[in-house]
């Protein structure tokens, strides 16, 4: 009740799609995996399947139009972060999930009508946005009791052959993606290790094998995955530096995460540090440049 | 190769079991010529009149 009345403030004017594509592509990156919905269920996106989306905000724009036509613009990847679960909506098995207990629903969940809207958005985002090189899925884990026994099953079916096979018959080029922390699942293009390089388990959730598919990995600039004023943990670019030389090493792309401000601008530090990665990637990038 | 963090004060770096033939050796953006030494055991690299960066050293192995 009370996170849904940030519907009615958040206007993030300053948002500006050039300046982060610049951002991105001056740091040396070559492709950027864009928030459409996170856990909280908000659509970053115009969707016909809710209202809790940015188009009823006073900002009242779709930002994943803005930032996708950049990146086809200025010759940049984009591809869409889609979150499986829902702190949101209802019908979304909140039941038995992990995480958003205490966002108030009472209601029955409805799964086969959470599969439908799943399906109804993915379908949204592959045809009204032009190339999308790939799906990046988070939230399998919220239906499993823990993260670290690995052969758990799924308190849901999430229906990923059909979800797969959709996305693929949309766009066959489209790379599909899970942060599960599991071994790939049939359908599945990269394998993804989330705050490690791929082989090492500091987190506690990770520890998956390594498979023969693409691999990637993704950190973050301070501790925060979003937006985080107090959050000062700053990584330096040497630090940030040897993680990429790492990843490389390992055969993985390295995701490095920007929450950006709710100004919709990027906070000075990252575009400070996001600057010398630049620097020495226009210098000695070629040695990791996998993608 | 990169070098990241050197802590030790040898003048040369061994990676063990490295079996593919190394005919030539640089230091990369630089062009230097690196000497190294192959061994069944490994390889050496030398770092005599090397400028090692304190972010990356990168040697390029041909």
């Amino acid at each position: 009740e009370d996170y849904t009345m940030l519907q009615k403030v958040f206007n993030p004017t300053a948002f500006n799609a050039k300046e982060w594509v610049s951002i991105a592509k001056n740091a040396g990156m070559q492709y950027i995996t864009l928030i459409t919905r996170h856990h909280d269920g908000f659509s970053n996106f115009n969707t016909k399947q809710s209202d809790w989306n940015i188009m009823n905000t006073p900002y009242g724009k779709d930002i994943v139009k803005q930032l996708a036509d950049e990146c086809h613009k200025q010759g940049i990847k984009i591809f869409f972060y889609y979150s499986l679960l829902d702190w949101y909506r209802t019908d979304y098995q909140w039941e038995t999930g992990k995480t958003g207990k205490k966002a108030g629903r009472t209601l029955k969940s409805d799964w086969p009508s959470y599969v439908k809207f799943m399906k109804a958005q993915l379908t949204e985002l592959l045809t009204n946005y032009g190339e999308v090189s790939g799906i990046w899925f988070d939230g399998h884990w919220d239906q499993l009791d823990n993260d670290h026994d690995k052969t758990l099953q799924s308190k849901v079916n999430w229906h990923y052959e059909e979800i797969y096979s959709l996305i693929h018959q949309l766009q066959p080029a489209c790379l599909i993606g899970n942060n599960h922390h599991l071994s790939p699942i049939a359908g599945e293009d990269f394998q993804m290790f989330e705050k490690d390089l791929p082989g090492r388990n500091t987190t506690g959730f990770g520890g998956a094998d390594i498979s023969a598919l693409p691999l990637e990995t993704c950190e973050t600039m301070n501790d925060a995955w979003g937006f985080n004023i107090t959050d000062r943990n700053f990584k330096s670019s040497k630090q940030l530096i040897h993680y990429l030389v790492n990843a490389a090493g390992r055969n993985a792309n390295f995701l490095l995460n920007v929450g950006p401000k709710p100004t919709g601008m990027i906070q000075q530090e990252f575009v400070d540090t996001l600057a010398k990665l630049g620097d020495w990637m226009k210098l000695n990038g070629k040695p990791v440049a996998i993608l | 190769m990169h070098i990241l963090d050197k802590k030790d004060n040898n003048n040369f770096v061994f990676i063990p079991k490295y079996s593919e033939k190394v005919t030539k050796a640089n230091l990369f953006g630089k062009g230097t010529s690196v000497t190294f030494k192959q061994v069944p055991e490994g390889l050496f690299i030398y770092l005599d009149g090397i400028k090692i960066d304190e972010v990356d050293t990168i040697i390029q192995l041909n």
